[in-house]
């Protein structure tokens, strides 16, 4: 169409323009195939040296495969009971200077961090083991943590003793020396009470029968009665602990300052 | 004649250069070969990681989520997310019905709510905002990028920024993404979010620093009810293969054609 | 300082903060106006429609002020702005953002060439009588060529009709693929639909013949020249018959959408008779859209004249302005505010200063016009001289 109707010459002007243009694109190609990255397209429509840069991170979770080279007690318990699905840095946080740096990582909130998984809350499947905190027996409110009686590496068998958990199972003393009623109440006392009056859902001791109290220990003893942790306390007692702590009981009520 | 004398001259011409360029087309493909064999068998993108011989897909067990909510924190740590409300490569949602009503209640530990609870923006917590009302249903659901087949994320890409990888990992690379945000609109699951510091999108990459070293993505290592699976569909063996098998699995927005590859079980009608 | 968009119901977590802000609200404004802008130039230079000749080179010259600026919203949004160049360099061949970068290209340089020829002539004489810079400056534009033969003028007419014929599909497509970045989005119901990319090609028709409207009474005004009502007339058909089409296109989507009543139409339902009500029914629709329809309608049926006309020919024209740039807003706004979830609703905090807030794009919407002012000064598109100087 334009051949057809155009007259004899084309202005310089439009060769000048063609020129520009041309100038333009061949610059622009130029720039295009310059910039482009060099292992851009080689899999696919993108850079592929990002592949490598993206899997060349540092893990920063070690999991527990990297502290049982060194805490191999905790473990012993951790790997047998219940929480060997809770990886130990979920509760002990992560460290990717530890141990270099010093710090222990030992949870000091352990109500808070306990009841990230354990507060009954809507929506948690009833297997998962939950507790209400209001009614929850916590043994006592100046010393209100779930670690005071908890094991954390092994909730299921109940540490008696406020001591650093480290796994040792507190088996029936028989060390032959002289019983004290009094001192054996302190572990009772977490959960029962300074008095043994009772705390929330833990019977009181204090003015209890002691035949009956020998004879529920027994039974948490042998397991016909099923409670871990009484269990546990049961077992720690020896037969004369067992009487002398009940007779202490069963005269307590007379006893009891209150 | 001269006829065929030209014609003879022009035949004997193409045939040397016909052979000639044969014999350079030997050369030079005898010179690639070994370059070719050798691009065949180098690992990528690690020498100990070759994504070639991986498929990855991961399974989430809603009925067995408590919302205890560590994976959410523990993916922040290990991918250094920005510690507030509204920046999760990885989130919770907690689903409830109660007595007489038909939809669910949907709330997440980003909502104020819960983050009034919990008392701070980089530690989550569900609130117990339903312990007095009547429930008749509630279970937990916990969301991340769902690593699709055919990403509607990569689709969109003007730059290429974001792709598929070969071992089914969607990635995004940071330094040639220019931050339009195109990605993170196109996304019907609200997996991608953009970081206003460093002016890219992001998202998760089920910790693609990790699972090329053989680990398991933070949020699977720290679940402790096992309802985060992981795993290679190329092994059959694999946690994530035992999954599927064994269970009815379904996927969010089959309708969105994205086939995603994130396998749940124990989601119910209302979860989108 | 990073907005959060508070929200009622339940919103994915990554939501709370809206990606796309008042500049993604603004691109659409700016390039809807130079798509309608040339529209209205192509009545004359391509239709020949004479009634529209005292407007026509001034049209070219607010798209080409209003096209330069273009990229600055988007530059101003990006996480990156010195990697823009990365979608023009490796285009993901299957992303609408990426072809944006190719027909921007491909129209700035269309447009500027149209200019060019259009001004050519002009240019030349102008080079000729002045002296020093101005004389450089001019002998540079006209690439030193004085050519201003017969033969020279019909070349030019030829290449400007060609260019003239092929801008109007570029610059449609310049501004109806961002019609279908929306259009085609599958995560969000309120933009996906197959009429959005024309709706928002004929609401940016719309808007560019309002703002010649406006323009035009304005520097006629300002310049103490009569008002050709040839061509006010004609511009206001063009404004009364495109507007009608675009009232029913957006009416069309929207009743799909309801008719339909796919999943999450609930939530779209509860912000339309909500939070948006006001802003889409009784600010776009009503007084921008249905009362200047009426109010043409009116002038055109009653064949009304004079000072009257031009009063309600500019009110009309302003309406529509304001109509469009609230259907972005709309739109783009109005998407985000709709939770992918189908279950809750957020509300966009507009911030008043920084990077993305209302000072930055009310600057930006005035900036061309500070530019086109100085455009006219330099190549003054007028068919007519001033009265005074």
């Amino acid at each position: 169409m334009l051949r057809r109707t155009m007259p004899t010459r084309m202005p310089k002007h439009i060769f000048r323009l063609i020129g520009l243009l041309g100038g333009l694109l061949l610059l622009g190609l130029t720039t295009k195939s310059c910039l482009t990255d060099p292992s851009f397209y080689k899999f696919g429509h993108y850079r592929a040296d990002a592949v490598p840069e993206l899997a060349a991170g540092t893990p920063l979770f070690r999991g527990a495969a990297y502290c049982q080279t060194c805490h191999t007690d905790s473990n012993a318990v951790w790997s047998i009971g219940a929480h060997r699905t809770v990886q130990c840095e979920v509760c002990h946080g992560t460290d990717r200077e530890h141990p270099d740096d010093g710090k222990t990582l030992v949870p000091v909130d352990t109500i808070r961090l306990c009841t990230t998984c354990h507060e009954a809350i809507t929506g948690r499947p009833a297997r998962q083991p939950q507790i209400v905190l209001g009614e929850h027996p916590f043994p006592d409110e100046t010393t209100e943590q779930c670690h005071t009686c908890h094991d954390p590496h092994s909730p299921g068998d109940m540490e008696p003793d406020a001591a650093p958990p480290n796994g040792q199972i507190q088996d029936a003393s028989t060390s032959g020396a002289s019983i004290d009623p009094p001192a054996l109440a302190s572990k009772c006392a977490k959960c029962h009470g300074q008095q043994g009056q009772g705390v929330k859902k833990n019977p009181a001791l204090a003015g209890l029968e002691s035949a009956v109290f020998i004879e529920r220990m027994n039974l948490y003893k042998s397991g016909a009665r099923e409670h871990k942790m009484m269990a546990k306390f049961a077992r720690s007692l020896s037969d004369e602990e067992q009487v002398e702590l009940a007779r202490y009981y069963e005269r307590l009520t007379a006893n009891s300052p209150e | 004649m001269k006829n065929d004398k030209n014609t003879s001259g022009r035949r004997e011409f193409l045939c040397t250069t016909g052979k000639a360029l044969a014999g350079l087309g030997v050369i030079a493909g005898g010179g690639c070969l070994p370059g070719l064999v050798g691009a065949a068998t180098a690992s990528f993108p690690t020498p100990d990681y070759d994504w070639t011989k991986h498929r990855w897909a991961y399974g989430i067990d809603a009925t067995k989520c408590i919302g205890c909510l560590r994976c959410v924190e523990a993916c922040k740590a290990e991918n250094n997310v920005s510690a507030d409300a509204h920046h999760f490569r990885t989130w919770v949602e907690r689903y409830v019905y109660l007595e007489g009503e038909d939809r669910a209640r949907v709330d997440s530990h980003a909502d104020p709510q819960n983050i009034a609870a919990s008392g701070s923006e980089s530690e989550y917590r569900f609130d117990n905002r339903y312990k007095d009302a009547k429930v008749t249903k509630a279970f937990f659901v916990p969301k991340m990028c769902n690593h699709c087949t055919h990403p509607a994320c990569v689709h969109v890409c003007p730059v290429g920024a974001t792709f598929r990888a070969e071992d089914g990992v969607v990635l995004i690379d940071h330094d040639y993404c220019i931050g339009c945000r195109y990605c993170v609109q196109a996304c019907p699951y609200g997996a991608r979010f953009f970081l206003e510091e460093e002016g890219v999108s992001d998202k998760c990459t089920w910790c693609y620093h990790r699972i090329t070293k053989g680990l398991q993505p933070a949020c699977v290592e720290v679940c402790p009810t096992k309802a985060r699976i992981f795993g290679d569909l190329n092994d059959s063996s694999s946690p994530v293969s035992e999954f599927i098998r064994d269970n009815p699995v379904q996927v969010l927005k089959p309708e969105s054609g994205n086939g995603p590859m994130c396998f749940y079980v124990g989601i119910d009608k209302d979860v989108s | 300082m990073t907005e959060i968009a508070p929200f009622t119901g339940y919103v994915y977590p990554n939501e709370t903060i809206i990606p796309w802000g008042v500049l993604i609200v603004i691109y659409p404004y700016l390039t809807g106006l130079v798509a309608g802008a040339f529209t209205v130039s192509s009545f004359y230079h391509v239709f020949g429609m004479q009634q529209f000749k005292p407007v026509a080179r001034f049209a070219l010259l607010t798209s080409l002020s209003v096209m330069l600026f273009v990229p600055t919203p988007l530059l101003l949004h990006l996480g990156h702005a010195e990697r823009a160049m990365n979608s023009m360099i490796t285009p993901h061949l299957t992303s609408a953002f990426a072809m944006f970068g190719f027909f921007a290209a491909f129209y700035m340089v269309l447009l500027i060439l149209e200019c060019w020829f259009v001004f050519r002539v002009d240019n030349v004489v102008r080079a000729q009588n002045s002296t020093g810079l101005a004389r450089a400056f001019y002998r540079a534009v006209t690439l030193w060529s004085d050519d201003v033969s017969p033969n020279a003028r019909a070349i030019d007419g030829k290449l400007l009709l060609i260019l003239a014929i092929v801008g109007i599909p570029s610059a449609h497509g310049l501004h109806g693929y961002i019609g279908f970045v929306y259009g085609s989005l599958k995560a969000r119901q309120w933009w996906e639909s197959d009429l959005m990319p024309v709706i928002f090609l004929f609401s940016a028709i719309v808007s560019g013949i309002a703002l010649l409207m406006v323009l035009y009474v304005l520097t006629s005004k300002l310049r103490r020249v009569p008002i050709d009502h040839a061509c006010l007339k004609g511009l206001t058909f063009a404004l009364w018959g495109f507007l009608m089409f675009t009232v029913i296109l957006e009416a069309l989507a929207f009743a799909n959408q309801v008719y339909k009543g796919r999943e999450g139409i609930d939530m779209v339902m509860e912000y339309v008779q909500g939070p948006l009500f006001v802003r889409y029914f009784v600010l776009q629709f009503g007084f921008g859209a249905l009362l200047p329809i009426t109010v043409m309608s009116i002038m055109i049926a009653r064949n009304v004249r004079g000072r009257a006309f031009l009063a309600g020919a500019t009110i009309c024209a302003l309406l529509v302005l304001m109509n469009v740039l609230l259907m972005r807003w709309n739109v783009v706004i109005g998407g985000q505010e709709i939770a992918k979830t189908g279950k809750g609703l957020l509300t966009y905090p507009l911030p008043l200063w920084g990077r993305e807030s209302l000072v930055s794009a009310s600057i930006l919407v005035m900036a061309p016009f500070a530019l086109l002012w100085l455009l006219t000064r330099l190549f003054p598109p007028w068919a007519d001289p001033p009265r005074s100087t």
